[in-house]
Protein backbone atom coordinates (compact mmCIF):
# COMPACT_ATOMS: atom_id res chain seq x y z
CA UNK A 1 0.00 0.00 0.00
CA UNK A 2 1.85 3.44 -1.20
CA UNK A 3 1.87 6.04 2.01
CA UNK A 4 -0.34 9.26 1.15
CA UNK A 5 2.41 11.58 2.45
CA UNK A 6 5.10 9.68 -0.54
CA UNK A 7 1.97 10.41 -2.62
CA UNK A 8 1.70 13.90 -1.94
CA UNK A 9 5.41 14.94 -2.73
CA UNK A 10 6.27 17.38 -5.18
CA UNK A 11 9.49 18.54 -5.91
CA UNK A 12 10.30 23.01 -6.35
CA UNK A 13 9.66 22.67 -10.13
CA UNK A 14 5.92 21.39 -9.62
CA UNK A 15 5.72 23.78 -6.54
CA UNK A 16 6.65 26.31 -8.78
CA UNK A 17 3.88 25.75 -11.26
CA UNK A 18 1.55 25.56 -8.76
CA UNK A 19 2.39 28.96 -7.27
CA UNK A 20 2.16 30.47 -10.63
CA UNK A 21 -1.22 28.87 -11.48
CA UNK A 22 -2.81 29.39 -7.52
CA UNK A 23 -2.61 33.19 -8.89
CA UNK A 24 -4.90 32.60 -11.34
CA UNK A 25 -7.42 30.19 -10.47
CA UNK A 26 -8.36 28.45 -6.95
CA UNK A 27 -6.32 25.21 -7.22
CA UNK A 28 -8.01 21.68 -7.47
CA UNK A 29 -7.91 20.33 -3.44
CA UNK A 30 -5.44 17.83 -4.06
CA UNK A 31 -3.01 20.72 -6.05
CA UNK A 32 -3.70 22.70 -3.08
CA UNK A 33 -2.86 19.80 -0.43
CA UNK A 34 0.64 19.06 -2.13
CA UNK A 35 1.48 22.90 -2.54
CA UNK A 36 0.83 23.63 1.03
CA UNK A 37 2.73 20.18 2.33
CA UNK A 38 5.94 21.76 -0.11
CA UNK A 39 5.69 25.17 1.40
CA UNK A 40 5.58 24.08 4.92
CA UNK A 41 9.06 22.37 4.69
CA UNK A 42 10.50 24.68 1.61
CA UNK A 43 12.06 28.42 2.57
CA UNK A 44 12.91 28.77 -1.17
CA UNK A 45 9.55 28.18 -2.71
CA UNK A 46 7.95 30.20 0.02
CA UNK A 47 10.18 33.00 -0.70
CA UNK A 48 9.09 32.58 -4.72
CA UNK A 49 5.58 32.95 -2.91
CA UNK A 50 6.37 35.62 -1.19
CA UNK A 51 8.21 37.21 -4.47
CA UNK A 52 5.01 36.73 -6.37
CA UNK A 53 2.95 38.60 -4.30
CA UNK A 54 4.58 41.17 -4.58
CA UNK A 55 5.03 41.09 -8.42
CA UNK A 56 1.26 41.18 -8.33
CA UNK A 57 0.93 44.00 -5.45
CA UNK A 58 3.34 45.93 -7.93
CA UNK A 59 1.23 45.39 -11.16
CA UNK A 60 -2.04 46.32 -9.02
CA UNK A 61 -0.62 49.40 -8.46
CA UNK A 62 0.82 50.23 -11.51
CA UNK A 63 -2.57 49.61 -13.16
CA UNK A 64 -4.62 51.99 -10.85
CA UNK A 65 -1.76 54.98 -11.76
CA UNK A 66 -0.60 55.56 -8.19
CA UNK B 1 -2.35 73.52 -13.05
CA UNK B 2 -5.90 73.16 -14.71
CA UNK B 3 -6.69 69.90 -15.74
CA UNK B 4 -6.09 70.06 -19.22
CA UNK B 5 -2.35 70.81 -18.70
CA UNK B 6 -2.27 68.17 -16.19
CA UNK B 7 -3.96 65.42 -18.76
CA UNK B 8 -0.89 66.81 -20.83
CA UNK B 9 1.82 65.28 -18.71
CA UNK B 10 -0.23 61.91 -18.70
CA UNK B 11 0.28 61.74 -21.88
CA UNK B 12 3.49 60.14 -22.41
CA UNK B 13 3.19 57.41 -19.62
CA UNK B 14 -0.45 56.39 -21.17
CA UNK B 15 1.00 55.77 -24.20
CA UNK B 16 3.16 53.68 -23.08
CA UNK B 17 1.23 51.80 -21.25
CA UNK B 18 -1.09 51.31 -24.35
CA UNK B 19 1.86 50.98 -26.71
CA UNK B 20 3.21 47.98 -24.18
CA UNK B 21 -0.35 46.32 -24.57
CA UNK B 22 -1.94 46.76 -27.96
CA UNK B 23 1.66 47.07 -29.76
CA UNK B 24 0.62 49.63 -32.08
CA UNK B 25 1.37 53.12 -32.15
CA UNK B 26 -1.24 54.29 -34.05
CA UNK B 27 -4.03 52.54 -31.99
CA UNK B 28 -2.22 53.26 -28.94
CA UNK B 29 -2.37 57.02 -29.77
CA UNK B 30 -5.97 56.67 -30.53
CA UNK B 31 -7.19 55.54 -26.95
CA UNK B 32 -4.91 57.72 -25.30
CA UNK B 33 -6.10 60.33 -27.14
CA UNK B 34 -9.85 58.95 -26.66
CA UNK B 35 -8.95 58.75 -23.07
CA UNK B 36 -8.24 62.76 -22.46
CA UNK B 37 -10.47 63.97 -24.94
CA UNK B 38 -13.35 61.77 -22.86
CA UNK B 39 -11.99 63.30 -19.87
CA UNK B 40 -11.51 67.15 -21.11
CA UNK B 41 -15.34 66.31 -22.23
CA UNK B 42 -16.67 66.18 -18.89
CA UNK B 43 -14.29 66.76 -16.08
CA UNK B 44 -16.94 67.16 -13.34
CA UNK B 45 -16.89 63.27 -13.63
CA UNK B 46 -13.92 63.67 -12.30
CA UNK B 47 -14.60 63.82 -8.38
CA UNK B 48 -10.96 63.76 -7.03
CA UNK B 49 -11.30 60.85 -4.91
CA UNK B 50 -8.90 59.58 -6.85
CA UNK B 51 -5.39 61.32 -8.71
CA UNK B 52 -6.06 62.25 -12.10
CA UNK B 53 -3.79 59.52 -13.13
CA UNK B 54 -5.45 57.10 -11.66
CA UNK B 55 -8.75 58.07 -12.79
CA UNK B 56 -7.40 58.57 -16.15
CA UNK B 57 -5.90 55.07 -16.27
CA UNK B 58 -8.80 53.07 -15.55
CA UNK B 59 -10.27 54.55 -18.58
CA UNK B 60 -7.41 53.99 -20.33
CA UNK B 61 -7.54 50.58 -19.57
CA UNK B 62 -11.47 49.88 -20.48
CA UNK B 63 -10.65 51.57 -24.30
CA UNK B 64 -7.28 48.77 -24.30
CA UNK B 65 -9.69 46.57 -23.37
CA UNK B 66 -12.19 46.77 -25.83
CA UNK B 67 -9.99 47.17 -28.30
CA UNK B 68 -8.15 44.14 -27.32
CA UNK B 69 -11.80 42.31 -27.78
CA UNK B 70 -12.70 43.54 -30.91
CA UNK B 71 -9.54 42.61 -32.47
CA UNK B 72 -9.03 39.53 -30.61
CA UNK B 73 -9.63 37.54 -32.98
CA UNK B 74 -6.74 39.26 -35.32
CA UNK B 75 -4.33 38.57 -33.13
CA UNK B 76 -2.04 35.64 -33.75
CA UNK B 77 -0.35 34.53 -30.71
CA UNK B 78 2.19 31.86 -31.73
CA UNK B 79 1.65 29.27 -28.70
CA UNK B 80 4.93 28.12 -26.64
CA UNK B 81 6.77 24.97 -28.25
CA UNK B 82 7.19 22.00 -25.85
CA UNK B 83 11.27 22.50 -26.13
CA UNK B 84 10.97 26.09 -25.52
CA UNK B 85 8.96 25.39 -21.94
CA UNK B 86 11.31 22.83 -21.21
CA UNK B 87 14.65 24.75 -22.11
CA UNK B 88 13.27 27.74 -19.91
CA UNK B 89 12.91 25.63 -16.68
CA UNK B 90 16.00 23.92 -17.12
CA UNK B 91 17.53 27.03 -16.47
CA UNK B 92 15.22 27.28 -13.47
CA UNK B 93 15.73 23.95 -11.96
CA UNK B 94 18.04 21.14 -11.41
CA UNK B 95 17.64 17.88 -12.64
CA UNK B 96 16.07 16.83 -9.15
CA UNK B 97 13.64 19.65 -9.83
CA UNK B 98 15.17 21.97 -6.91
CA UNK B 99 15.83 25.18 -7.54
CA UNK B 100 19.51 25.65 -9.24
CA UNK B 101 19.80 28.80 -7.26
CA UNK B 102 18.15 29.52 -4.03
CA UNK B 103 15.13 32.54 -4.56
CA UNK B 104 15.91 34.79 -1.62
CA UNK B 105 13.26 36.57 0.72
CA UNK B 106 13.12 39.84 -0.46
CA UNK B 107 13.99 42.49 2.14
CA UNK B 108 11.21 45.35 2.50
CA UNK B 109 8.86 44.90 -0.81
CA UNK B 110 6.80 47.70 0.56
CA UNK B 111 9.45 50.50 0.34
CA UNK B 112 10.30 49.25 -2.97
CA UNK B 113 6.15 50.03 -3.83
CA UNK B 114 6.94 53.61 -2.54
CA UNK B 115 9.37 54.11 -4.98
CA UNK B 116 8.99 55.60 -8.86
CA UNK B 117 12.95 53.96 -9.64
CA UNK B 118 11.65 50.43 -8.22
CA UNK B 119 8.34 50.82 -10.63
CA UNK B 120 11.31 51.97 -13.54
CA UNK B 121 13.26 48.88 -13.01
CA UNK B 122 9.69 46.96 -13.24
CA UNK B 123 9.03 48.44 -16.52
CA UNK B 124 12.19 48.01 -17.72
CA UNK B 125 12.12 44.40 -16.65
CA UNK B 126 8.87 43.90 -18.35
CA UNK B 127 10.28 45.35 -21.46
CA UNK B 128 12.84 42.66 -21.57
CA UNK B 129 10.41 39.88 -21.62
CA UNK B 130 9.21 38.59 -25.22
CA UNK B 131 6.96 40.61 -26.42
CA UNK B 132 4.12 38.03 -26.38
CA UNK B 133 5.01 37.11 -23.35
CA UNK B 134 4.39 40.77 -21.64
CA UNK B 135 1.46 41.17 -23.31
CA UNK B 136 -0.02 38.06 -21.79
CA UNK B 137 0.73 39.19 -18.28
CA UNK B 138 -0.46 42.72 -18.46
CA UNK B 139 -3.50 41.27 -19.79
CA UNK B 140 -3.51 39.28 -16.18
CA UNK B 141 -1.99 41.62 -13.86
CA UNK B 142 -2.60 45.11 -15.44
CA UNK B 143 -5.64 44.83 -17.16
CA UNK B 144 -6.75 41.94 -14.68
CA UNK B 145 -8.85 40.17 -16.84
CA UNK B 146 -9.81 36.29 -16.05
CA UNK B 147 -7.43 33.53 -17.44
CA UNK B 148 -10.34 32.09 -19.02
CA UNK B 149 -11.02 35.37 -21.08
CA UNK B 150 -7.25 36.08 -22.14
CA UNK B 151 -7.37 32.34 -23.72
CA UNK B 152 -10.47 32.89 -25.09
CA UNK B 153 -9.62 36.52 -27.02
CA UNK B 154 -6.44 35.15 -28.16
CA UNK B 155 -7.45 31.73 -28.81
CA UNK B 156 -4.80 29.67 -27.32
CA UNK B 157 -5.50 26.98 -24.77
CA UNK B 158 -5.57 27.60 -20.68
CA UNK B 159 -2.57 25.13 -20.44
CA UNK B 160 -0.58 27.51 -22.53
CA UNK B 161 -1.82 30.96 -22.03
CA UNK B 162 -0.69 29.17 -18.05
CA UNK B 163 2.65 28.55 -18.74
CA UNK B 164 3.01 31.68 -20.75
CA UNK B 165 2.16 33.58 -17.71
CA UNK B 166 4.15 31.24 -15.33
CA UNK B 167 7.48 31.79 -17.93
CA UNK B 168 6.92 35.80 -17.54
CA UNK B 169 6.17 35.88 -13.55
CA UNK B 170 9.46 33.68 -13.60
CA UNK B 171 11.54 36.50 -15.70
CA UNK B 172 10.20 38.54 -13.94
CA UNK B 173 11.01 37.55 -10.34
CA UNK B 174 14.65 37.08 -11.78
CA UNK B 175 15.06 40.23 -13.50
CA UNK B 176 14.03 42.16 -10.78
CA UNK B 177 16.01 40.32 -7.89
CA UNK B 178 19.06 41.30 -9.99
CA UNK B 179 18.47 44.47 -10.80
CA UNK B 180 16.66 45.62 -7.47
CA UNK B 181 16.18 43.91 -4.50
CA UNK B 182 20.05 41.80 -4.73
CA UNK B 183 21.48 45.79 -4.72
CA UNK B 184 18.82 46.73 -2.00
CA UNK B 185 19.78 43.83 0.42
Amino acid sequence: MSDPAEDDHIDCRAASHLLSAAQDAPLPPDDERRLLAHLTACSMCRNVQGQLGVLRDALRKLGRGD
Amino acid sequence: MDIAAELSSLHQPLLRFAQLQLRHDSLAEDVVSETLLAILETPERFEGRSSLKTYATGILKFKIIDVLRRRGREIHIEPLGEQSVEDALDALFAADGHWREAPPAWQHPERALEQAQFFDTLQLCIDKLPPKLARIFMMREWLELEIDGICGELQITSNNCSVMLYRARMQLRECLQLRWFEGAA
